[in-house]
C-alpha cells in the first residue's frame, strides 16, 4: 500500500498538473471509461459506492429472509429453492444447519462491511466532503478510485466464496479462532474462511486508502475562510470517521494476518491444546482470547465508524429542515470526538464472558457508560434543535427523526449490555441482537436513507419520488421496531441457533419468531421499492430547477446543480461564516458565503448571543 | 406453478399502479405549488407521528405482559437474583429516559410543524441547558456503574472453600461433566493422553500406560500402536496406487479410468495427511516418555492417585442452598457454559481453564411443583402420559457458535435437595470405583494397561480396486 | 484546481497522504508487537530466541540506507543532479542488500531449528519481519523506478517540473525514513523481549 503511494506519487501529480489547465477552461471531455468506470471525480466514486452498497444490502438483505424463514417458520418447504441452493436445502425442504450458519455470518460481515462502511461513509464522505468544504476534489483522485477498486475486489472475492462447494465462511462474522482457525471444525472453515480473511484484507486496504484521503482533504484543501470551526457536522463526523479507520482498521489486519497464518501455514497463535474429534492437533501455546483482543480493537470502533457518518448527516439534515440552527454545536463536535476517544478503551466489553479477569471488566465497565453520556448529549441537542422550529417533514427529515428514535430505543438497552453483570444474562441472546440492530444497523440504515433522499438532487440533477419515500419510511420504521422491539423479550434465547426446539427453557417463541420472520420479509419487500424509486429517478425524476432547493447555507447548494469535474465552475466561493445560520434575525438562512455584518457575533465561536436573539425573534412576532 | 405467476403478475400489476398513483400524486403537488402541498403534506405526517408513537407506547406497555410469563423466570439461583435486581433498576431509568424522549421527539415534530405563521427561532446554544444534560446523564450512570459494579464483583469473587466442585468440558456438540470423587480432588488433565477410552485425558499411571500403549503398541498385550496403523495405511496406500494407476494405465473404458481416477484422488488426499498425523502422535509420545518418567511419577504420587476416584456421570447434579463452583474446560473450538434458569454463563476456552459460580436456590423438584401452578405448564402433550411440569429439568446450552451442532448441545442440570445429592454422588462414587478399582496398581507398576479399544484409525477408504469399480459402474 | 490546492496548506497533501499512511502502518506493528507482548507474558511455553547475528548487521545497513537516501534528498533540492543519482542508486542497493540479509538472517534461524511453526516466539519474529520485510520491499521498488527515473527523466524536463517532482522524492524520504526507524524499533523490541 505504502509502496504504491510512494510509485504512483508521480501519477498522481501529472493528473493534478492536469487539473491547472482545468483552471484556465482546458476543460477535456473524459471517455465513457474514464468517466463512469476508472474515474478519479469524487462524485462518480462516490455514486460507485452507493450502488455498490445497494447491491450489497439487496443480498445482506436477502440472506437474512432466508434465515428468518428457517427461524419463524421451520417447517416451510423451500424444495423450491433447491434449483437455486441445490444441497443447501435438504432433502425434507429445509435450510441445513451448515448453510444456516453461513448465512448469518455473511449476513454480518456484508451488511457491517460492506453496506454500513463502504456503502455509507463511501459513499457520503466522497461526496460531501469535497463539496462542503469547497474542494474541487480529493487530495489524491487516483488513490479514491483505487479505494473503490479494492472494495469493489473484496466484494467479487467474498462473491466467490458463496459457490465454494463447502460453502462460505460459516463461523460468525467475528470469525473466532478455533473455530475460524480449523479447517476440520465446519464446513465453512475448509476454504471459506480463507475467501473471507483475504476479502477483509483486501477490503482493509480499500477503507484506508478512502480514511487517509478523507482526512488529508478535510485538513489540507479547506477553501479560504472555511475554519474547523465553521465545517458542517457530517464534515466533522467524516473526519473523525475516518480517523478510527486509520486506527482501528489495521489492527484488524494484523488479527486476520496471524489467523491466515495458523489456518494455513501451521503456527500457533491462537491455538493451544486442541483435540478434534479425537484427532489431536500439533498446535500449542497459542490463546483464542488474543485474537478476541484484536478483533474488538477494531471491531467496536467499527460501531462507530457506522454510526458517526449516519449522526453527521442527521444533524445536517434535522437542521436544515428546521430552519434552525443545530442546537449545541460545539458540544456536537467535542462529543463527537469524545465518542472516538472513547470507542478505543471499551472493546473488552464484547468479552465481559470469555473468562477475562473480573476486575479488568470492571475498567470496561466503567468507560463503557462513560460513552453513553456524549451519546445523551447528542440525542438531547437533537430535540431541542427540533424544539420551537419550524419543521418541514419531508423523507430526509422523517429518516432523520426516525434516526433519532431508534438511536434512543437501541442505545439504551446498550446501557444493559455494558454492565458487566447485567450482560451474564444478557450475553449472546436476541436481546443484543435486538440491541445493536436497532442501534447501528437500522438507525445507521436511516441515516443512509435520509442522506440519500436530502442530497439526491445534488447526485443526480433529479428529485426522488416524494410519496414513495413517505411511503417507505412509514413502511420500515413500523418494520424496524416491530421486527427489533419484540426481539427483547427473547431475553434469554441464545442468538445463532438454527433451532430452539431441542429446549424446554427457549419454547414458547414459535409465535413470535413467525411474527418477526413476517415483519423482516415485508420490511425487505419495502426496501425493493426504495431501490426502485432510486433508479427510476436517476433517469425519469422530477427535474431540479433551483440550485438551492431546500434554502441550506452549505456550499455544496452553490455548485451547478449537475456540478462537473471540478465542482465550481468559476472561484471556490469563500467562507465567511458558520453553516447553522437559520432563522437568524428574521432572514430564513445565511449562506457561508455571506460576510458577516460589522456587529453581528458568529454563532458556533462566541457565547450566549442565542438569548438576544430569542428576545428578537420575541418582538418581531409581538 | 400457474398460481405462481399469476400472483407474481398480481404484485407486478399492485407495485405499477401503486406507483403511478405516487407519481400523480407528486405531479399534483408541484402544479399546486409547493409552499402548499409542503405545509399539509407536514401536518399529514405530523399526524401520523402522532399516531405512530401513540401505537408504539401502547404497544409497548401492552407487551410487557404478554412476553413476561414465556421468558425463563430468574429466582433459581442466587446470580438470577442480583441480576434481576440489577435489570429493573435498569429498566426503569432507561424506560422513563425511553417514554420521555421518544414522546418528545414526534410531539415537536407536530407542535412545530411547518405551517403559515409559525416561525423558527435563532436558539443556537444554551451552556446551562447542556450542563444539565451532561450532568444528570453522568451521576445516573455513575450510580448504574456502582450498583453494577457491586453485583459483578459479587458474583465473580472467590469461590467459597466448601463449594461443590464440578468440571465441565464442551466439544463438539455435547457437555461432559466430572466431579472430585470421595477424596475430594479432581485427577489432573493431560492433553496428551485424550484418547477413545480416556476422553478427557486424566493422568493416572494406567493411563499413561494406556496412552503409550495405544500409540506405539505392545508386543506383550498383543496390540498394534496407532503409528503403525498409521504406516501400514501409508503402506497400503501406496500399494493401492499403483493398482489404481494400473488400472487407469490399462483399461479402455472410460468410465471406469474416471471412476478409478477420483478414488485415486481421495486416498491421495489422505496419504497426504498421514506423515503429520504421525508426527503429532510421534511427538505426543516423545512428550509423554520424558515427562512421565519414574522420578516424575515418584515424585507427584498423590496427584496420580487423584483421577481413580472421579466419577463422569452424565448430567451435572449440584446440592441446593450450597455454592457450586464450575471449572469449565473445551477440547476443540469456544463454547460457553449456559444455564438460562441460574444466570449461568461462561467461555470454555481450549488451552485456558475458566470457572464460574453460583448458588442454586430452588431444587428441580420444588421448581416442578411451582411450575404445576402454571396454566402453560400443566398441560399433558400429545403423546405424553405425564404433564410437561413433571418433566422439568434445568437445561445447560451452548451460547457461543461452535459449529453446525451448536443448537443441539444440550446438557442437563439436576439441583438437589442436600439428602438426595449425598445418596446420588455416593452411588455416582461407587459406581465408578467398580470401573475404576479394576484399573488400580500392583506392585508398584502397572503390568496391565486397560485394554485398547481395537485401533481402526480414520481409515475412511478401505476398499479395494475392484469393489470401488463395480459400486461406481452401478 | 492545483492553484486553489498549492495555495494555502502547510503540509502538500501527498505528504499527509503518507504520515496517514504511516500511522496506520504503525497500528499494524503495534498490534503485532503488543500480541507479542501478550502472549509472552502469558504462556509458560514461551521459548527465547537468539536473534542471528545477521539482523544486527542488516540493522546497521538499512540505517545506512537511510543516510544516503537523505543524502539524495537533500542533493535533489540543492539540485545537484549528480549527486542525487548516486545517492538514490545507492538507496537502493542497500535496500537490496538489507533484503538479502533479512533473508540469510530466516536461514539461520531454520538452522537454529525455530521453526515457522514451532514456538509462538519463533512464529512471531518470522510473522513480523517478514510483514517489515514486505514493506521494505515495497520502497525498494519504489526506489529502483526513483533511480531508473533519475538517469532518463530529467534530460527532457524544466525546472518547474522538476520543482513538482521534489515532493516525490520527499514522500519516498519520508516513507524509507519510516520503515528504517520501524526496523531499528522491531530489532530493539526482540532482543529486549526475548
Amino acid at each position: 500500500m505504502s509502496a504504491e503511494t510512494s510509485t504512483h506519487a508521480h501519477h498522481v501529480d501529472t493528473h493534478a498538473h492536469g487539473h491547472d489547465h482545468h483552471d484556465h477552461d482546458h476543460h477535456h471531455e473524459p471517455g465513457f471509461i474514464r468517466k463512469y468506470i476508472f474515474s478519479e471525480d469524487h462524485k462518480t466514486i462516490s455514486k460507485q459506492f452507493l450502488i455498490t452498497g445497494i447491491f450489497w444490502a439487496i443480498v445482506g438483505g436477502l440472506l437474512s429472509v432466508l434465515f428468518r424463514i428457517q427461524l419463524g417458520y421451520p417447517d416451510a418447504d423451500l424444495t423450491w429453492m433447491k434449483p437455486f441452493l441445490g444441497k443447501w436445502i435438504s432433502e425434507e425442504g429445509q435450510i441445513v444447519p451448515e448453510f444456516y450458519n453461513a448465512l448469518i455470518t455473511m449476513h454480518g460481515t456484508i451488511l457491517v462491511f460492506f453496506v454500513l462502511t463502504a456503502g455509507l461513509s463511501g459513499t457520503f464522505s466522497n461526496f460531501l466532503i469535497p463539496l462542503m468544504i469547497g474542494a474541487r476534489d480529493m487530495a489524491s483522485g487516483f488513490l479514491n478510485m483505487l479505494s473503490y477498486w479494492f472494495f469493489f475486489l473484496a466484494g467479487v472475492i467474498m462473491f466467490i466464496s458463496f459457490f465454494l462447494a463447502t460453502g462460505p465462511a460459516s463461523g460468525g462474522w467475528t470469525a473466532y479462532p478455533p473455530l475460524n482457525a480449523l479447517h476440520d471444525a465446519s464446513q465453512g472453515g475448509v476454504l471459506g474462511v480463507d475467501f473471507w480473511l483475504v476479502s477483509m484484507a483486501v477490503f482493509i486496504v480499500s477503507s484506508l486508502l478512502g480514511s487517509l484521503n478523507y482526512i488529508t482533504t478535510i485538513i489540507n484543501l479547506r477553501t479560504k475562510g472555511m475554519k474547523m470551526f465553521r465545517m458542517p457536522l457530517p464534515i466533522w463526523a467524516f473526519l473523525l470517521t475516518a480517523v478510527i479507520g486509520v486506527l482501528s482498521f489495521p489492527v484488524l489486519l494484523s488479527a486476520a494476518i496471524l489467523l491466515l497464518f495458523d489456518r494455513n501455514l501451521g503456527t500457533s497463535f491462537y491455538l493451544d491444546a486442541i483435540n478434534l474429534a479425537g484427532e489431536p492437533l500439533a498446535n500449542a501455546g497459542g490463546s483464542p482470547i488474543l485474537y478476541q483482543h484484536l478483533f474488538w480493537f477494531l471491531g467496536h470502533p467499527e460501531v462507530y465508524i457506522i454510526i458517526l457518518p449516519a449522526m453527521g448527516m442527521v444533524s445536517e439534515i434535522l437542521s436544515v429542515h428546521s430552519r434552525k440552527p443545530i442546537f449545541g454545536y460545539t458540544a456536537m463536535i467535542y462529543s463527537l470526538l469524545a465518542i472516538t476517544v472513547l470507542s478505543f478503551i471499551v472493546w473488552a466489553h464484547h468479552m465481559f464472558m470469555t473468562g477475562m479477569n473480573p476486575f479488568i471488566g470492571s475498567i470496561f465497565v466503567i468507560f463503557t457508560l462513560i460513552i453513553a453520556v456524549p451519546s445523551a448529549i447528542k440525542v438531547f441537542n437533537w430535540l431541542t434543535t427540533l424544539w420551537r422550529g419550524n419543521i418541514r417533514l419531508n423523507p430526509p427529515m422523517l429518516f432523520a427523526i426516525g434516526f433519532v428514535s431508534l438511536f434512543i430505543s437501541g442505545g439504551l438497552t446498550g446501557i444493559f449490555l455494558g454492565n458487566s453483570s447485567i450482560d451474564i444474562r444478557l450475553h449472546d441472546t436476541y436481546f443484543v441482537v435486538a440491541h445493536f440492530h436497532l442501534v447501528m444497523g437500522v438507525a445507521a440504515f436511516f441515516g443512509m436513507f435520509a442522506g440519500v433522499y436530502h442530497w439526491f438532487p445534488k447526485m443526480f440533477g433529479r428529485y426522488m419520488n416524494q410519496t414513495l419515500g413517505y411511503i417507505h419510511f412509514w413502511g420500515t420504521i413500523a418494520a424496524a421496531y416491530l421486527i427489533f422491539f419484540p426481539m427483547h423479550w427473547e431475553i434469554a434465547l441464545p442468538r445463532r441457533y438454527y433451532t430452539h426446539s431441542g429446549f424446554e427453557a427457549f419454547s414458547g417463541f414459535e409465535q413470535l419468531n413467525m411474527f418477526i420472520s413476517t415483519m423482516a420479509i415485508i420490511s425487505f419487500a419495502l426496501q425493493l421499492l426504495f431501490v426502485f424509486n432510486f433508479f427510476y429517478s436517476i433517469f425519469f425524476g422530477r427535474k431540479v430547477r433551483e440550485m438551492n432547493p431546500y434554502g441550506a447555507t452549505t456550499l455544496e447548494w452553490t455548485t451547478p446543480i449537475r456540478p462537473g469535474h471540478g465542482n465550481w465552475e468559476g472561484d471556490i466561493p469563500e467562507v465567511h461564516r458558520w453553516p447553522y445560520d437559520y432563522s437568524k434575525h428574521g432572514r430564513d438562512f445565511i449562506p457561508q458565503t455571506e460576510p458577516l455584518t460589522q456587529y453581528e457575533i458568529e454563532h458556533g465561536e462566541h457565547g450566549d448571543e442565542h438569548d438576544s436573539d430569542i428576545i428578537k425573534s420575541e418582538e418581531h412576532k409581538g | 406453478m400457474a398460481t405462481g405467476w399469476l400472483i407474481f403478475i398480481a404484485i407486478v400489476l399492485i407495485v405499477v399502479v401503486l406507483f403511478q398513483v405516487t407519481r400523480t400524486l407528486d405531479l399534483v403537488g408541484q402544479l399546486r405549488g409547493g409552499e402548499r402541498t409542503t405545509v399539509e403534506m407536514t401536518r399529514f405526517h405530523a399526524m401520523l407521528g402522532l399516531i405512530f408513537i401513540a401505537l408504539g407506547m401502547i404497544g409497548f406497555f401492552y407487551s410487557f405482559p404478554l412476553f413476561s410469563d414465556r421468558m425463563v423466570d430468574k429466582h433459581s439461583s442466587n446470580n438470577a437474583i442480583i441480576i434481576s435486581k440489577m435489570f429493573l433498576i435498569t429498566l426503569w431509568v432507561t424506560g422513563i429516559v425511553f417514554v420521555i424522549t421518544n414522546v418528545l421527539l414526534f410531539w415537536f415534530a407536530w407542535q412545530f410543524r411547518h405551517r403559515p405563521g409559525n416561525e423558527a427561532v435563532h436558539f443556537a446554544h444554551s451552556n446551562k441547558l447542556e450542563f444539565i444534560w451532561t450532568i444528570v446523564p453522568t451521576i445516573v450512570l455513575t450510580g448504574l456503574v456502582v450498583f453494577g459494579l457491586q453485583a459483578w464483583t459479587e458474583i465473580m469473587g472467590p469461590a467459597e472453600e466448601d463449594a461443590t466442585v464440578v468440571e465441565v468440558t464442551g466439544q463438539q456438540f455435547f457437555w461432559s461433566s466430572r466431579y472430585p470423587g470421595p477424596d475430594g480432588k479432581l485427577g489432573p488433565r493431560d492433553n496428551d493422553l485424550i484418547c477413545a477410552d480416556n476422553p478427557l485425558g486424566i493422568v493416572t499411571r494406567e493411563w499413561v500406560e494406556h496412552r503409550r500403549v495405544t500409540l506405539a503398541g505392545s508386543k506383550k498385550l498383543n496390540h498394534v500402536g496407532e503409528i503403525e496403523v498409521l504406516q501400514n495405511r501409508e503402506k497400503e496406500i501406496q500399494e493401492l496406487i499403483k493398482q489404481y494407476t494400473a488400472i487407469i494405465d490399462g483399461s479402455p473404458n472410460k468410465y471406469i479410468v474416471a471412476a478409478t481416477q477420483d478414488t485415486l484422488a481421495l486416498i491421495e488426499k489422505e496419504l497426504g495427511k498421514i506423515p503429520g498425523k504421525i508426527t503429532i502422535r510421534e511427538k505426543a509420545l516423545d512428550r509423554i516418555n520424558k515427562k512421565y518418567t519414574e522420578e516424575y511419577i515418584a515424585a507427584h504420587a498423590d496427584e496420580f492417585t487423584w483421577g481413580y476416584d472421579d466419577p463422569m456421570p452424565s448430567e451435572v447434579h449440584v446440592p441446593v442452598n450450597k455454592q457450586a463452583y464450575l471449572k469449565i474446560m473445551a477440547l476443540d473450538v469456544l463454547h460457553n457454559f449456559y444455564i438460562p434458569h441460574m444466570d449461568v454463563k461462561m467461555d470454555a476456552v481450549p488451552g485456558m481453564p475458566t470457572s464460574f459460580k453460583f448458588t442454586p436456590l430452588i431444587t428441580t423438584n420444588d421448581k416442578r411443583q411451582e411450575l404445576a401452578n402454571n396454566p402453560a405448564w400443566s398441560i399433558i402433550e400429545e403423546g405424553d402420559d405425564k404433564p410437561r411440569y413433571a418433566k422439568f429439568n434445568y437445561e445447560v446450552a451452548c451460547a457461543e457458535l461452535c459449529g453446525t451442532g451448536h443448537s443441539a448441545m444440550k446438557y442437563t442440570l439436576v439441583v438437589d435437595s442436600q439428602e438426595d445429592y449425598d445418596k446420588w454422588i455416593a452411588a455416582q462414587a461407587s459406581k465408578w470405583s467398580q470401573v475404576a478399582g479394576s484399573l488400580k496398581l500392583e506392585n508398584g507398576f502397572s503390568k496391565y494397561a486397560p485394554v485398547p479399544a481395537p485401533a481402526t484409525p480414520m481409515a475412511t477408504t478401505t476398499t479395494t480396486p475392484s469393489d470401488t469399480i463395480t459400486i461406481s459402474l452401478k | 484546481m492545483a492553484l486553489s490546492i498549492h495555495r494555502r496548506f502547510i503540509v502538500h497533501p501527498y505528504k499527509f497522504n503518507m504520515w496517514i499512511a504511516i500511522v496506520s502502518m504503525v497500528m499494524i506493528f503495534a498490534a503485532f508487537t503488543s500480541a507479542y507482548v501478550v502472549k509472552k507474558g502469558d504462556t509458560s511455553s514461551w521459548e527465547d530466541i537468539t536473534l542471528p547475528s545477521i539482523f544486527t548487521t542488516s540493522t546497521i545497513v538499512i540505517v545506512i540506507s537511510s543516510v544516503f537516501m537523505h543524502a539524495a534528498y537533500v542533493s535533489f533540492k540543492r539540485n545537484k543532479v549528480q549527486l542525487y543519482r548516486g545517492f538514490i542508486t545507492m538507496a537502493f542497493l542497500t535496500g537490496v542488500a538489507f533484503l538479502t540479509m533479512q533473508i540469510q538472517g530466516w536461514n539461520t534461524l531454520m538452522l537454529q531449528g525455530v521453526e515457522l511453526k514451532g514456538n509462538v516466539a519463533g512464529s512471531f519474529i518470522y510473522v513480523i519481519s517478514g510483514s517489515h520485510f514486505l514493506h521494505v520491499a515495497g520502497g525498494v521498488i519504489a526506489l529502483l523506478v526513483f533511480a531508473i527515473k533519475s538517469f532518463t527523466f530529467f534530460k527532457v524536463h524544466d525546472t518547474a517540473t522538476m520543482q513538482r517532482y521534489q515532493i516525490n522524492v520527499e514522500v519516498m524520504t519520508t516513507y524509507w525514513h519510516f520503515v528504517d526507524f520501524l526496523w531499528v524499533y522491531l530489532y530493539f523490541f526482540f532482543y529486549l523481549n526475548r
